[in-house]
């Protein structure tokens, strides 16, 4: 664990800085154990924070901890020093501190129009401000003046964000805390949000703290990086100093698929399809690829270039609207592509391990027998088998990701999917992930998975499908560049 | 626009006791709940209309009595339910003008069903279980005699023998639904009653 | 070019003119004059261009039920009469009344919800002595409204590529949806409510600005109330 120098100095004794904590802690309730634990962090105003860290790590709960929103968004008992602005704040909030911009701008946008939505935030001014010149400039500063008059429903992710950020800023906090806030949106918005953030905290002075998965945007971007891990800071200073991962050791392959024997049967097989959302452009378009038996086929590619769409097509929860898409074997699509979605909170609810992990067998109506042995089987593959008594909702966020994943694995799908597997998955658990696709690879079945982890790519994939706007514009063995 | 009002700060003692006092998160969480039974009742509506099944007894008749259970464990203050369904019934005249009984003559027995479960949680405390049974029931019961009270007193419906055997199934059906959803409520509250959002959401009364 | 009347109406105004027509039609006894309230009705609602295709729907739906009404009347006139004619003749005039009765209702709440917006009924809501929660869990319930519907949808898909069939008559079945849904819709509104706090703003969706009271508003309210006077009476 690196930490940072003047950790080590009591805030007692230096009140000085925006933020400044001691050994902080904090206990949800109901909790057995500590969510946050000596936490001590210095940071000054104008500082571009990047806070990183495996889903479960605390790292939500730190931030909410350092903006001052920990009374209104947490339950739980907060120890140790939390000093906002000089303030003791470790057991109230500071109103009008910071401001909060979530991943989902659906929620937190409240007006009808743009130039609507950031004069709520502007009634919150004194009365002596002069609230028209105020929203001219925040329009202008975030380019929204050219939309001003649009309704908040018809803007795209990229734009709705850019609002959200701009109605935060008008109410001029001192910390603005985004939350993973590019997770919907393609490359060039989200490079283009970092920029206008990196203004902010350039001219304004605007302390901006930024949880993130993605590490190399936050390495360009941040002036400041804390790691979590597992409710401790694992590191904290200049994010050149963070030492790199350690690479995923690509896992030994108990034999290498036969690949010219292999393509002549292909396990899945897409021939031209092409998809559209309810007239709103094209999804896919012409895209033809097929999953031999044993491979891996990685889907890259921006966000909005068609992985999970592709994903969805495959399984048969959508219907291309040309081109066809079938298996090698006889059973229905929707039996022979199992497919594991990201988010594990979105199907889990069953009162054990063993019955969530056993629900699709029981569906595809095996026998009581078959079933408890594929469940075993499957709870085995991914390390969950001493857990099958526990309630799925006290496991880890890591542990649920391998729930979900041996919850298909227990039916008979013979080509897995996989949406974003290692998203918020700390090293040893990306690992197992990696462990588990190579077994079910060696095992002959197929899998195709959407992942923007180049690393994990590498790391497991026999086979590299680049996909952009739709269309797939490379297909090379793991080495190939990754477009 | 009015300020919003203080928000209680959440408790932060040693043993984090529950929130007693509802705040903007319990007001937003109850709307939430309203719009989820729209919006599943939508749901299972296409589903079951896509595959021709036309029942008796239909999943989008459980759900929404499930919802209004869990609701009221999440948020345990009297009143929740009232405002509830007056929300809903607000609601419904925009959103299904002939249904139940048309204009705003639904609101009346979606207030009196909100009134008769908010009275069944908060005057069996002592019966944690019980009480959603009782509460489900007897709202359920309350809400059909409403609406044929309405029926007969003021939309015409003659009280013959035809039309109380008509009402004895419906009021049969309602006790075997509202039991049941109330049963599958509680099988829900069992899985999620010690997540860390159940807790931030409820209210104790 | 001048907007139509409704349009300039105070929001007050045509709560009070919904109420009333209501009134009328549930208390009204006699059959004339609710044939020409339903007729009136009827000619104002598709005159004016309020009433939408789900609208149109709905009264197709309504009248070809009515064959099942007078059904139901002449069975329940069998029953006491004993005759098959007086069955038919009485169960014809009372099924007409029943269902006159209905319709006026739903034509009125058609023209009604044809002329207000969810929003302007929020807006009243918000007056100070009504209890600050009200207006912010019914603006909530109608921003979440699509929110819901796309969520319901997504868990439901989710757990159809588990093997999930729904069920009709056995609720246990779609445990597997509303768990997901209901902590997925806990968790939004959590987010949402921190949102509001941080912005300080009392409900989700802004109503718009009621419009003051006119003369017409003054003149339908005096009419209308003065309608009611002889069926009180």
């Amino acid at each position: 664990m690196v930490s940072h120098p003047q950790s080590a100095h009591h805030p007692l004794d230096e009140r000085s800085g925006l933020i400044r904590t001691w050994q902080l802690a904090f206990q949800p309730a109901g909790a057995d154990a500590p969510l946050l634990q000596d936490i001590s962090l210095h940071i000054e105003a104008g500082e571009r924070v990047g806070i990183i860290g495996p889903s479960g790590s605390g790292k939500t709960t730190l931030a909410l901890h350092l903006a001052g929103l920990h009374h209104v968004a947490l339950l739980g008992r907060s120890s140790g020093s939390l000093w906002l602005q000089g303030r003791d704040c470790t057991c109230s909030g500071s109103e009008g501190f910071a401001g909060v911009v979530l991943q989902n701008p659906e929620i937190q946008l409240f007006g009808e129009t743009v130039e609507e939505e950031v004069s709520l935030s502007l009634q919150q001014q004194p009365a002596d401000v002069d609230r028209q010149s105020e929203l001219r400039r925040w329009l202008d500063l975030f380019g929204l003046d050219t939309v001003r008059d649009r309704r908040v429903a018809t803007l795209s992710l990229g734009w709705k964000q850019r609002l959200s950020i701009a109605s935060m800023l008008a109410l001029e906090p001192k910390v603005l805390l985004l939350d993973e806030p590019t997770s919907y949106l393609d490359e060039p918005t989200a490079d283009l949000l970092f920029d206008l953030l990196a203004v902010q905290s350039k001219n304004a002075g605007l302390t901006v703290l930024v949880i993130e998965h993605d590490l190399p945007r936050l390495t360009r971007w941040a002036s400041h990086l804390v790691a979590m891990r597992r409710g401790r800071i694992a590191f904290d200073g200049p994010p050149t100093n963070y030492p790199p991962p350690q690479p995923l050791a690509p896992p030994s392959r108990v034999s290498e698929p036969p690949r010219s024997a292999s393509t002549a049967n292909p396990l899945l097989s897409l021939e031209g399809v092409t998809f559209a959302y309810n007239g709103h452009g094209t999804a896919l378009d012409n895209v033809s690829l097929s999953v031999a038996p044993g491979e891996i086929v990685a889907l890259v590619g921006p966000n909005g270039s068609g992985k999970s769409t592709l994903l969805n097509l495959a399984k048969g929860l959508l219907e291309p609207d040309q081109g066809r898409i079938s298996c090698g074997s006889a059973a229905p699509r929707m039996d022979a592509v199992g497919l594991v979605f990201q988010n594990p909170d979105s199907q889990i609810f069953a009162h054990s391990v063993f019955e969530e992990c056993s629900f699709l067998p029981r569906n595809q109506n095996f026998p009581p027998d078959e079933v408890t042995t594929r469940t075993r089987q499957a709870l085995s593959q991914v390390g969950l088998q001493s857990q099958d008594e526990r309630a799925p909702f006290s496991l880890s966020y890591g542990e649920k990701r391998r729930l979900t994943l041996a919850s298909t694995l227990s039916g008979r799908s013979t080509v897995l999917c996989l949406d974003e597997p290692t998203v918020g998955l700390d090293r040893d658990c990306l690992a197992q992930v990696a462990a588990t696709l190579n077994h079910v690879s060696a095992q002959g079945s197929g899998v195709l998975l959407a992942t923007h982890d180049h690393e994990f790519v590498r790391a497991v994939a026999t086979r590299v499908v680049s996909l952009r706007a739709g269309h797939v514009v490379s297909d090379t063995g793991p080495q190939g560049d990754i477009v | 626009m009015n300020a919003s009002p203080a928000e209680e700060p959440i408790a932060q003692t040693a043993t984090a006791q529950p929130v007693t006092r509802m705040g903007t998160r319990h007001w937003v969480f109850i709307g939430s709940m309203v719009a989820l039974d729209f919006a599943t009742g939508q749901l299972i509506k296409s589903i079951l209309h896509a595959s021709g099944i036309s029942n008796f007894i239909r999943l989008d008749m459980f759900i929404p009595v499930t919802l209004w259970m869990l609701t009221r464990l999440v948020v345990d203050r009297f009143g929740v339910l009232t405002a509830y369904q007056f929300a809903w019934g607000v609601l419904a005249i925009f959103a299904f003008p002939g249904a139940m009984l048309p204009g705003p003559l639904k609101l009346i027995p979606a207030v009196m069903q909100g009134l008769i479960h908010d009275a069944g949680f908060s005057l069996l405390p002592r019966y944690p279980r019980g009480r959603v049974f009782v509460s489900a029931v007897v709202g359920g019961l309350v809400s059909k005699i409403v609406v044929t009270a309405l029926r007969v007193q003021v939309l015409g419906l003659p009280w013959t023998k035809v039309t109380q055997a008509l009402f004895g199934v419906q009021a049969l059906t309602s006790i075997l639904v509202s039991a049941a959803a109330a049963g599958l409520a509680l099988v829900v509250w069992s899985r999620i009653r010690n997540l860390h959002i159940t807790r931030l959401m409820s209210v104790r009364a | 070019m001048t907007r139509p009347l409704w349009t300039r109406l105070n929001l007050l105004t045509r709560l009070t003119l919904f109420l009333v027509l209501c009134l009328h039609a549930a208390l009204g006894h006699d059959v004339l004059p609710q044939l020409l309230l339903c007729s009136g009705l009827l000619l104002l609602l598709f005159a004016s261009g309020v009433a939408g295709p789900h609208a149109r729907l709905l009264l197709w739906a309504h009248l070809l039920g009515l064959p099942a009404t007078v059904l139901l009347f002449i069975a329940i006139g069998y029953e006491a009469a004993r005759s098959f004619s007086g069955a038919v003749s009485w169960g014809l005039v009372e099924a007409l009344r029943y269902a006159l009765r209905i319709e006026c209702l739903l034509l009125a709440n058609l023209l009604f919800i044809g002329i207000t917006a969810p929003l302007e009924i929020i807006s009243l809501l918000t007056r100070p002595w009504i209890p600050p929660g009200v207006g912010t869990l019914l603006s909530t319930a109608v921003r979440f409204l699509p929110l819901s519907l796309a969520e319901a949808r997504r868990i439901y898909d989710i757990q159809r590529c588990r093997g999930l069939r729904l069920r009709p008559w056995a609720p246990q079945s779609c445990l597997p949806v509303i768990v997901p849904l209901f902590v997925s819709q806990m968790c939004r509104a959590h987010d949402t409510s921190v949102m509001l706090v941080v912005r300080r703003i009392a409900t989700i969706t802004r109503s718009p600005s009621p419009s003051k009271f006119g003369p017409a508003d003054l003149l339908l309210l005096g009419l209308a109330l003065a309608s009611c006077i002889p069926i009180l009476l």
